[in-house]
């Protein structure tokens, strides 16, 4: 009799046990589940930066650049390189010099006409900044320039 | 008499502890479906951001939060023993 009441008393320990474990992982994913909501509230809320994105103040980016020819500059802050193009009919383009991809360096490939992001062959219209070939997700982040008798300068970017 | 009563009884509650068991097994289930969209949204949004798509990464944070609402909505409701 002594014997059988100890061994409901410890079949209701484990059983027990179970529903507490099943319990314990139920509030683990909530709290799971809350670190995920935390997680996108800090990406809405702005905490990490944006390559590209800034204080867009006037900054002169060169002096005077050649058709065909590509200089390179930082904008909007010291560590956004960017890269600027004076086409062949001579209007001038400038993007961030990131890739999308993964951040590699975007070079100006003067006889195919396009920029060009050797890491994974990603390919821009140099005239657009959209993605022609390759795995880049996104175009690259435009940048206003301006033409004035002293120099070009960068005045914007257009996101 | 006795004997059998008790058999009942505890045919009983090992039923009534498996329906628990597997209401909560059910559950966690639907939790941890729920995580997984949670864990694709949260991607989304990183990306809607980085590609300036703000309306975007509102539209995901809602999502979170209603998903993070049902979340607790189903472990609250969870049947006591």
């Amino acid at each position: 009799m002594r014997d059988d009441h100890a061994h409901r008393r410890l079949l209701d320990r484990i059983r027990e046990d179970r529903l507490v474990t099943r319990r314990d992982y139920l509030r683990l994913l909530a709290t799971v589940s809350g670190g995920l909501l935390a997680g996108t509230a800090a990406v809405a809320s702005g905490i990490f930066r944006r390559r590209g994105s800034g204080t867009t103040t006037e900054k002169k980016v060169a002096d005077s650049v050649e058709p065909g020819d590509s200089f390179t500059f930082d904008y909007p802050g010291e560590d956004d390189p960017a890269i600027g193009v004076r086409l062949a009919d001579g209007s001038i383009v400038a993007y961030s010099s990131v890739c999308t991809h993964l951040a590699c360096a975007v070079l100006w490939i003067k006889e195919k006409n396009e920029l060009e992001c050797p890491c994974h062959d990603g390919i821009f219209n140099v005239r657009t900044g959209e993605v022609e070939a390759g795995p880049p997700p996104r175009p690259l982040p435009r940048i206003a320039l301006e033409e004035r008798p002293d120099g070009i300068y960068a005045v914007g970017v257009i996101e | 008499m006795n004997r059998s009563r008790g058999r009942l009884d505890a045919r009983e509650n090992a039923r009534d502890h498996s329906d628990l068991a597997a209401s909560l097994n059910a559950r966690i289930a639907i939790v941890a479906f729920i995580i997984v969209c949670q864990l694709w949204a949260l991607t989304a949004a990183l990306d809607a951001w980085l590609g300036a798509s703000p309306a975007e990464v509102w539209l995901l944070l809602g999502f979170q939060v209603l998903a993070f609402l049902s979340v607790l909505l189903i472990s609250r409701s969870s049947p006591k023993e």
